[in-house]
């Protein structure tokens, strides 16, 4: 679905952003773009979305060029952006006029991530909070059934509760063929919803490997002393050390914030591919 | 499907333009009436003898204003960011967009602005006899108002609104802030540096014999004039929006 080869990229002259950026991708999971602010997170999305144009290397996703933004490519594309414009009407009005741009819009799936959401259909867009809004938005995506939905720090703006519920809501609603894109800085706020985690740095895919792959290969703990436990990498935490370790039996839950701190430290982690 | 123009796309994308717009459009078709029906009620009340002939002159002078202002305010969702991404996004082609515009802005201004101008005339004739008992107002008459004009000026005043609206169009497609004001500052640059130009080049330096034989030999009578002047502004005209549709073509979001 997504194939993006040697992807360069910059906003100035002096300094790529992306250098020959590869990745390749394919339906059907839910990936976690992650990566320190600057990175290029926003910046790899808006590409994907067709709002950038490389200047060197190939996007193509769904088979098409991005940047062309054909209606066939953009009728199954949906990005939600970290800072969005709404208009001053109500939901439903909203939802009639915008949703029949989407051929494989699902009225009846919006009413019911609605429902979730705790959005009332009459109520005026304009008026409503941003993390209201942003939950909005959310729902029309996932209404949409677009085939690739790209998320801009969904969780941005949203309480606890919501939090929570866009996991569960975001899981609940899609299909084999799909694929969403979430870029955060929050990751907790997407472990355990998440089935692939990329994380780019300097300009480069510095790790790209599907969190099953990463729970079996790796484990996660919390120790007191590091003295005779062979880690590949460790920080100071309250009452002790989180330590990264290769999996010696035991399954671990994943601590996406301490794999990224290694990533981006440069720890050489061995993530066996499986055939999956 | 076809990727560049489907008319049931089209439709459902001036629908979804029209819903999400209408209060919009709405107030604007309500404030441009009132503020026409106050501004002929005053020159009504001010100039006792009005004529068709000077609706005439109020209708072109208010409708070339009008038509700089609501042509220079093209595509609103350029002005920001978010707003550019949500109306790129949108599915439906960039030149489906860009029809969209040109409809909204030069096929809605010419036929709302006369009806308009019609109706706020007349509202405002009707209102200036109420207020002055003695004196019996009429509304503009569109059919009668340019009799004065001859025939075969109208293609040429024609093209050169259509070149003067095109250049502010293709302004809003290409400038992000306040596209009418800089537009109007470069074109105006531009033609104090071609005038000066001729100037030096023809009062000043006197290097103009070469262009008056060229001139002469080319343009034998008034209808030929007239010919290179309407094929130089449609041509122009063609290119500006061209280059309009090719900015909205190739914009991006930063």
């Amino acid at each position: 679905m997504i194939d993006i080869q040697n992807l360069t990229f910059s906003y100035s002259k002096k300094e790529h952003l992306f250098q020959e950026l590869n990745l390749k991708a394919s339906e059907g999971s839910i990936i976690g773009l992650l990566g320190k602010n600057g990175a290029g997170k926003s910046t790899l999305l808006k590409l994907m979305a067709g709002l950038l144009k490389p200047h060197a290397g190939e996007i193509e996703i769904l088979n098409q060029n991005p940047f062309h933004r054909l209606p066939s490519y953009l009728q199954h594309v949906y990005f939600v952006p970290e800072e969005f414009a709404v208009p001053s009407i109500s939901i439903n009005a909203y939802v009639k006029a915008t949703g029949a741009l989407y051929p494989d819009f699902d009225y009846s799936k919006m009413a019911g991530i609605m429902h979730d959401f705790e959005l009332d259909g009459l109520k005026n867009l304009g008026k409503m909070s941003y993390g209201q809004k942003k939950k909005f938005l959310i729902a029309f995506a996932l209404s949409t059934n677009c085939k690739l939905l790209v998320l801009d720090e969904p969780t941005n703006g949203l309480d606890i509760p919501s939090k929570s519920l866009f996991r569960k809501v975001v899981a609940g609603a899609l299909s084999d063929d799909q694929m969403v894109i979430i870029s955060t800085h929050q990751v907790k706020d997407v472990e355990n919803l998440i089935d692939r985690i990329v994380l780019i740095d300097h300009g480069r895919i510095m790790f790209n490997h599907s969190v099953l792959d990463v729970s079996q290969s790796l484990a996660f703990h919390t120790v007191s002393d590091i003295k005779d436990t062979d880690c590949l990498y460790d920080e100071v935490a309250p009452g002790g050390y989180r330590i990264l370790a290769k999996k010696n039996g035991t399954e671990t839950p994943i601590d996406i914030e301490l794999l990224f701190n290694a990533v981006t430290n440069g720890t050489n982690l061995e993530i066996h591919e499986s055939d999956i | 499907m076809n990727q560049i123009f489907n008319f049931s796309r089209f439709i459902k994308l001036v629908s979804y333009n029209l819903n999400i717009h209408k209060k919009r459009y709405l107030l604007m078709v309500g404030g441009v009436f009132a503020a026409l029906f106050l501004f002929q009620l005053v020159i009504l009340l001010s100039n006792p003898g009005w004529t068709n002939m000077e609706w005439a002159g109020l209708f072109l002078g208010t409708g070339i204003v009008g038509a700089i202002f609501y042509f220079g305010k093209s595509f609103p969702y350029l002005r920001k960011k978010e707003t550019t991404i949500d109306a790129l996004m949108i599915p439906a082609s960039t030149f489906e967009k860009y029809l969209l515009e040109i409809v909204s802005r030069f096929v809605v201004y010419l036929i709302a602005f006369p009806v308009i101008f019609y109706l706020a005339s007349h509202f405002s004739a009707v209102f200036a006899t109420i207020l002055k008992e003695d004196i019996s107002y009429t509304g503009f008459m569109l059919a009668s108002a340019f009799d004065r004009v001859p025939e075969e000026a109208f293609p040429v005043l024609a093209w050169v609104f259509a070149f003067g609206a095109s250049i502010v169009f293709t302004g809003a497609a290409t400038i992000r802030k306040y596209p009418l004001i800089k537009t109007i500052v470069f074109v105006g640059a531009v033609f104090m540096v071609v005038v000066g130009y001729f100037y030096m080049v023809i009062e000043v330096l006197d290097l103009g014999q070469g262009l008056e034989y060229v001139s002469k030999a080319m343009i034998r009578s008034e209808e030929t004039a007239m010919t290179l002047v309407t094929l130089f502004l449609g041509c122009s005209t063609l290119i500006t929006l061209v280059y309009a549709f090719l900015k909205l073509k190739e914009r991006e979001i930063a």
